[in-house]
């Protein structure tokens, strides 16, 4: 887009940078020219000082200087700024004229050269005067200068030069022509910029030193300019926080400018200018809260300053540009590192200027609607004799007059028209669209995605005024969805009313039709009268006729429009069109729904389809169409006939549309109570959509009863007695038994179940735990069968087992025969418990218990047997394995055979034992198994034995030193004799010192040693032989015998009393006589 | 002085607007409804935080042009 007159100047926009020219350079015929040239422009970074620069040549004209005014006393400005100001500081003011001129210290024509250069001088202070601008020399040598002070000519001749320049020493350089040029360059151009510094402090002084002649009644407009220039000139100097000051005073004074209808466009163009200056200042020092203070202040201040009426445009115009601008200053800020957030982000103000071009298109649409007749005036009173204006912001018909009176209301007139008729070819459209696509980029950038759809929403309107429906469409279409989806309904109807038109004046049948039935609907907020021409136009789409034209189009485009229509009418084609109504709202609602959630096999599966029309007049459908596979996959509606148009609305699954989700949610929460209906009546909300039904099969009606004698004992084969009878009133077939462990239990129940359908044997691992499909057979009406299951349990626990009869019959359902398949199941919980509990204890010959036996010494294995099964059990015999570790001392056959146990009672047996040294075996040495072979008391006689193993535990044994054993008999009588024999046994491979002791006792006189000391070598015995008189009858307690090992001192006399009896049983004096005469008697 | 009043179901749909009858009514449903760009962004940020400490008010959302927008949740 070329530049407007709205748009600011781009020496307004420019970074304000030193202007220095530089002459004596041919850069086009002089190579070390061009290369001198070259370094000065190439590679301009930011490391490099601010200075913008020009080649001019020699003799060039500089801006003449007007003559200083000695008295501002009768000065009366004719505006605030001069349009030409800005630039002429920028571009052709320059602060410093450097002549370059090529000159050796050791030149042999000195004199002549040194007079050539001076002259140029001379030529450009000539140019320059009444300027301040500062000239310098710079001497371009072929030699590298020696260091300063060791070249006496070249000191002298400078010195010379200077004087013949009328220059000072700091104003003369030289730019030697060797290796090293960029760095002399960039020595060089650092005094330049100071020497531009020192001219733009002047400058400002100069100007400031105007300030005291101005008064306040005739020189307003003086301030401003002042503070205005005074600002430039310090960002020229790069001052920018003094600029920004000035700035801010120069805005102060701008509003203070009595405003007038005649001046009100001047003042807002230079607080335009001076806002611009200061938002950019204040982005640039980073202070961005600052600039948007300014700005907000900046609109408030101006946005009621209209201006003239009839120009309002004007204002709207300006007002969109100053938020334009501001919006590009903002995102620059950001492109170099300024965070914005979502609530204050550059979109907002496009937004803002997107707004005001739109209004400003609306007021020039009514201000700008001169008739054909009215032409464009002539002479242009726009034209000016220079081309453009010479102050900002001035009408150019009555350009410098000051007054607020309109001299000549005329030519007022007919400068307004003027602008009026130049407005009218402005394309509002486009630049509308341009900012609110810029609004749309920012706002996708700070999360304000419906902000984005809002602003796209007026794009797309904008393309509709602009008559690019297509575009319009694309973007409407778009954005519908998001309204569409969080129930936006006023505003997706607007959406959908321009949508309507667009397709309409494109004549886009699908289009017009989709959105047709959605206005129509329950989502559109339109009026009842505007949905019945809706509805009508649709009806005559569908009859293959034109629509009437949506209200408020263009005239021009309807009459495009209902060629096209009568085009497609003619065309023949597919006029068929199916539309999804999954992602709309359409004026039909569906709900299929199955009468129930499931249906057996012989009953007829019945559903409803519901329709609802929410359009405003009656109308028909041609078709209903309901496919299916399991669940209702789509129903279809046809409106029209193929003859005509033919629209089908494809319902997925069971019905609902973009709608009904929302619905359900809202009616869900709602309080509100549905009024009674008559009974054959439905709320239409109370409908629930059932697209699927589950088929299940027949009823059946055989009964299937299991008989059994819990619980289960481990290992047995556990009798189930499965009885199935028929109920039904036909033969049935196929009977089929699927019995076992109930899947889905514990895996390892698996491992540990095993079925099998004979009792006689019993099953190993490869059976299953799952029996399938046994045939039985047919079964007749009341006929009743019976099968016995056998499973074995290896582990106790409860278990769930599933028997399954399944069986065919044929039955007649709506006078057609179908074969059913039926099936029952039952299932049953099954305890499995141990048979009995087995204790195994090791006791001493004494029958002691013991904790550990003893090497080589003879103990005795306990087995205890406790019933623990409810039903009777019968031990049919028992085995002692012994492990190789153990001898038995005695025969090791059974003692239970045979024998029954009730619950709770037991059966003991005894083993005598022995264990040969074994030397030290941790956790002890295995005893070996004890084999029970068992079966229930009731079971048959084919029914197998279960042996049940019981592992016997391991026991730790223990060498000793000496065992003592004792030979006494079984008791004594008083006063009788009572040989009692000990044997000592030396278990160990040492000589043993044995000190032997007899302790009396109060109920025995006894004889024999009573204290010795004695030797027994390795793996011999010694008896000691002692004659006990017992004194007294009953359980008495024998002398007891002690025992000392010299070498085992751990050797007690408490272990020895586990080897020999520490007591006896005496009984009384016999009688001789009582004898014989019991005898006799 | 209020000009509209609006309450929006948590699943963003409007329960109730109305305005002003002499305003463009349209105008103001789509400033609420792009406002919840703003009420959604503020939600997620104060997360819990807002549920426990029971504050409501969150603030005036953004300045418009002409108008002041204040929500509570």
């Amino acid at each position: 887009m070329s530049p407007t007159q709205w748009d600011f100047p781009v020496e307004l926009c420019c970074r304000p940078m030193a202007f220095v020219t530089l002459t004596g350079l041919d850069v086009v015929y002089n190579a070390v020219h061009r290369a001198v040239w070259d370094a000065f422009c190439a590679n301009r970074r930011a490391d490099r000082v601010p200075i913008s620069f020009k080649v001019l040549p020699g003799d060039h004209e500089y801006p003449k200087c007007r003559p200083k005014r000695t008295s501002y006393e009768w000065y009366i400005p004719k505006g605030i700024l001069k349009t030409g100001w800005m630039n002429k500081h920028l571009n052709l003011v320059p602060a410093l004229v450097v002549v370059f001129y090529e000159l050796d210290w050791d030149e042999p024509q000195w004199k002549e050269k040194q007079s050539e250069c001076a002259t140029r001088v001379e030529i450009v202070r000539q140019s320059l005067q009444g300027r301040n601008t500062k000239v310098a020399v710079v001497l371009i040598q072929k030699k590298t200068p020696l260091p300063p002070g060791e070249d006496v000519t070249a000191s002298e001749r400078a010195a010379a030069l200077c004087n013949a320049c009328e220059l000072s020493g700091k104003s003369l350089f030289v730019l030697p022509h060797t290796d090293h040029l960029v760095g002399y360059i960039i020595r060089l151009e650092n005094a330049f910029y100071e020497h531009a510094q020192t001219y733009y402090y002047t400058e400002i002084r100069r100007v400031k030193s105007h300030k005291e002649f101005l008064n306040k009644t005739t020189h307003q407009l003086l301030f401003v300019r002042h503070q205005f220039k005074i600002a430039f000139f310090s960002e020229l100097k790069q001052d920018t926080q003094n600029a920004l000051k000035n700035y801010r005073t120069a805005y102060n004074l701008v509003h203070e400018l009595r405003a007038h209808e005649t001046n009100i466009l001047e003042i807002k163009t230079m607080a335009g200018f001076i806002n611009y200056k200061i938002c950019r200042l204040c982005f640039q020092h980073n202070t961005p809260l600052d600039a948007i203070a300014q700005f907000r202040k900046h609109i408030d201040l101006c946005k009621k300053k209209i201006g003239s009426a009839e120009l309002s445009f004007e204002h709207a115009a300006w007002m969109s540009k100053q938020f334009q601008a501001f919006g590009d200053l903002f995102d620059e800020a950001i492109k170099l590192g300024l965070t914005a957030i979502q609530t204050q982000n550059p979109g907002f103000y496009y937004q803002q200027a997107a707004y005001y071009a739109q209004e400003r298109k609306q007021l020039a649409k009514s201000l700008c609607n001169h008739e054909a007749s009215v032409t464009y005036p002539n002479p242009d009173p726009l034209e000016t004799q220079t081309g453009v204006l010479d102050f900002y912001g001035q009408r150019s018909w009555r350009q410098g007059i000051l007054s607020f009176d309109l001299s000549d209301p005329e030519k007022e007139k007919v400068g307004v028209l003027a602008i009026q008729l130049k407005e009218r070819s402005v394309v509002h459209s486009e630049m509308i669209i341009t900012l609110l696509s810029n609004a749309v980029a920012q706002f996708k950038k700070y999360k304000c995605p419906r902000m984005k759809s809002h602003l796209m929403v007026q794009m797309g309107e904008e393309y509709y005024y602009a008559k690019d429906y297509t575009k319009a469409l694309k973007l409407l279409d778009y954005v519908m969805c998001d309204y569409r989806s969080e129930g936006w309904w006023t505003l997706l109807t607007s959406i959908l009313t321009t949508a309507l038109k667009c397709s309409y004046l494109m004549a886009q049948l699908k289009d017009y039709i989709t959105y047709s039935l959605e206005l129509l609907g329950r989502a559109s907020t339109l009026k009842d009268d505007q949905k019945s021409r809706i509805e009508k136009n649709l009806i005559n789409v569908l009859m293959n006729e034109s629509p009437d034209p949506e209200p408020d189009c263009d005239v021009l485009a309807v009459k495009t429009a209902q060629k096209l229509w009568s085009d497609r009418i003619s065309l023949a084609g597919s006029n068929v069109f199916t539309i999804g109504v999954q992602d709309f709202v359409p004026f039909v609602q569906c709900k299929a729904k199955f009468h129930a959630p499931s249906f057996h096999v012989d009953v007829p599966v019945r559903f409803d389809i519901y329709l609802k029309a929410d359009c405003p007049h009656p109308i028909r459908f041609s078709k209903l169409c309901v496919s299916f596979n399991n669940q209702i996959t789509s129903v279809d509606l046809v409106l029209g006939h193929e003859t005509g148009r033919c629209v089908v609305l494809n319902w997925q699954g069971g019905g609902g549309d973009a709608a009904s989700s929302q619905e359900a949610l809202q009616a869900s929460r709602s309080f509100k109570r549905r009024p009674r209906l008559p009974d054959n009546e439905l709320h239409w909300d109370s409908i629930v959509i059932q697209a699927s039904t589950m088929i299940i099969s027949r009823v059946p009606n055989i009964s299937v009863h299991l008989r059994h004698d819990p619980p289960a004992l481990t290992n047995e084969m556990y009798c189930l007695v499965v009885t199935v009878e028929s109920h039904e009133k036909t033969q049935i077939r196929d009977v089929k038994l699927t019995a076992g462990l109930k899947p889905g239990q514990d895996a390892n129940l698996t491992q540990k179940t095993h079925m099998s359908l004979h009792g006689t044997e019993l099953c190993d691992e490869s059976y299953p735990a799952l029996l399938t499909d046994i045939p039985v057979g047919d079964l007749h009406p009341g006929e009743k069968l019976e099968k016995m299951l056998y499973v074995r349990c290896g582990t106790v626990g409860s278990r769930m087992f599933l028997v399954y009869v399944s069986y065919l019959i044929n039955t007649t359902i709506e006078d057609k025969e179908i074969v059913c398949k039926c099936h029952k199941d039952e299932t049953v919980t099954i305890e499995t418990v141990f048979p009995f509990d087995v204790a195994v204890k090791f006791v001493s010959t004494k029958f002691e218990h013991l904790e550990r036996v003893y090497a080589d010494i003879p103990f005795l294995l306990m087995t205890d047997l406790l019933s623990a099964s409810p039903w009777a059990l019968t031990i049919v015999s028992s085995e002692l394995q012994l492990a190789p570790s153990m001898t038995p001392v005695d025969q090791l056959e059974s003692q239970v055979d045979k024998v029954v146990l009730q619950t709770g009672e037991s059966a003991s047996e005894c083993f005598c034992l022995r264990c040969p040294s074994v030397g030290n075996v941790e956790g002890g040495v295995a005893t070996g198994h004890y084999i029970i072979s068992w079966k229930r008391t009731s079971a048959m006689g084919n029914v197998p034995v279960i042996s049940t193993v019981i592992t016997l535990p391991h026991v730790i044994v223990e060498n000793i030193p000496l065992h003592v054993n004792a030979d006494l008999p079984s008791f004594g009588r008083v006063r009788e004799s009572l040989p009692v024999k000990y044997h000592l046994q030396n278990k160990t491979n040492l000589v043993q010192d044995v000190e032997i002791s007899v302790e009396p006792s109060d109920a025995f006189m006894f004889s024999g040693l009573k204290q010795i000391r004695l030797r027994i070598l390795p793996g011999t015995e010694q008896e000691m032989l002692y004659n006990f008189y017992p004194l007294m009858a009953g359980y008495q307690q024998l002398p007891s015998l002690n025992v000392n090992l010299l070498r085992f001192p751990h050797f007690t006399n408490q272990l020895l009393r586990r080897f020999i009896p520490t007591s006896i049983f005496v009984k009384p004096q016999g009688r001789l006589v009582d004898d014989t005469s019991i005898a006799a008697a | 002085m209020a000009v509209c009043v609006a309450v929006i179901a948590k699943e963003n749909y409007p329960l109730y607007i109305r305005s002003i009858p002499t305003e463009n009514e349209l105008k103001f449903h789509y400033m609420v409804h792009t406002s919840l760009d703003v009420v959604d962004e503020k939600i997620s940020a104060m997360g819990k935080a807002l549920v426990d400490q029971r504050e409501l008010y969150l603030g005036l959302l953004y300045p418009t042009e002409d108008y002041k927008l204040n929500c509570w949740a």
